[in-house]
């Protein structure tokens, strides 16, 4: 979905929770992507994609 | 072959709701997608009812238009299974396109085996998808792009060529925004399994992302 002439807006004000994200890079593929390999794309137009992932179970106290 | 694609836009054409007892109903989109314009009543699948398009490199089914129209239980699919992925300037890369629908419901969809996207929903407004099942695409499972306002809870895309779950926006959207989406599950995704590539305002929540690819070669 991610090539610049697609010409898509910059999101904002996602909000994503409750998820199980698992086996990431695990299905073989012919095509070489960006940004995959989190399970979670934000993507920018051709920019950077998200990066790394923060996860934060704000559920669980210490 | 036979072609129930004429008596099908004929049936949805008619001004009335529609009924699709079980069936296969084979569909010609050798020239193109059957296109269905301003349906604006229900169109509802009997379970063993299905739509396959003959010519698996092309859109089989394309709905444009309408007012609260509601598609319940479509089940579409091709006659063998596609291999092509519509790069390299493919158009028009979807099975089956919800595209400009005012307060659709769109309930129990089951598209397997589908061409590049396997369901497109674009420039709707108040859109509900719900109870949704995609079987291998060549791309996408369900795309997403340019909707005020969408709502879907319950997906499971299973196989997808590119991003299971993909939310966009462009220019040519008007600012067209919002949507939640939950309980999505996503099963060997070959691309990311939840994507954003515009929108705003979007809540995705209660999902499971469970494998999805390694960088390709090529």
């Amino acid at each position: 979905m991610s090539d610049r002439s697609q010409n898509y807006l910059v999101p904002g004000n996602i909000t994503v929770s409750h998820g199980v994200v698992r086996g990431v890079g695990s299905v073989s593929d012919k095509v070489s992507r960006r940004g995959t390999q989190h399970g979670i794309q934000f993507y920018s137009n051709g920019g950077a994609n998200l990066g790394g992932l923060l996860f934060n179970d704000s559920s669980s106290t210490p | 072959m036979d072609n129930d694609g004429p008596a099908l836009q004929c049936a949805l054409s008619s001004g009335y709701s529609v009924y699709v007892p079980a069936g296969t109903y084979l569909v010609d989109n050798s020239a193109g997608p059957l296109v269905i314009r301003n349906f604006s009543n229900t169109l509802q699948f009997a379970s063993l009812a299905e739509v396959t398009c003959n010519t698996p490199n092309k859109a089989c089914l394309i709905f444009s238009g309408g007012t609260n129209p509601a598609f319940l239980n479509l089940h579409v699919t091709y006659s063998s299974v596609p291999t092509n992925d519509c790069r390299n300037g493919g158009t028009l890369c979807v099975t089956v396109m919800f595209d400009g629908q005012n307060s659709p419901v769109i309930r129990g969809t089951f598209v397997e085996n589908a061409w590049a996207i396997a369901i497109s929903v674009n420039n709707t407004y108040n859109t509900q998808v719900l109870s949704t099942v995609i079987q291998h695409s060549t791309r996408d499972g369900l795309f997403l792009q340019d909707n005020q306002k969408i709502f879907v809870n319950d997906l499971v895309v299973t196989d997808a060529g590119d991003d299971c779950l993909g939310f966009h926006s462009t220019p040519a959207g008007n600012g067209r925004n919002g949507g939640t989406a939950s309980n999505i599950t996503c099963i060997s995704t070959r691309g990311a399994g939840i994507a954003f590539a515009g929108g705003t305002d979007l809540t995705v929540s209660d999902f499971v992302v469970n494998g999805t690819s390694v960088r390709g070669s090529t």
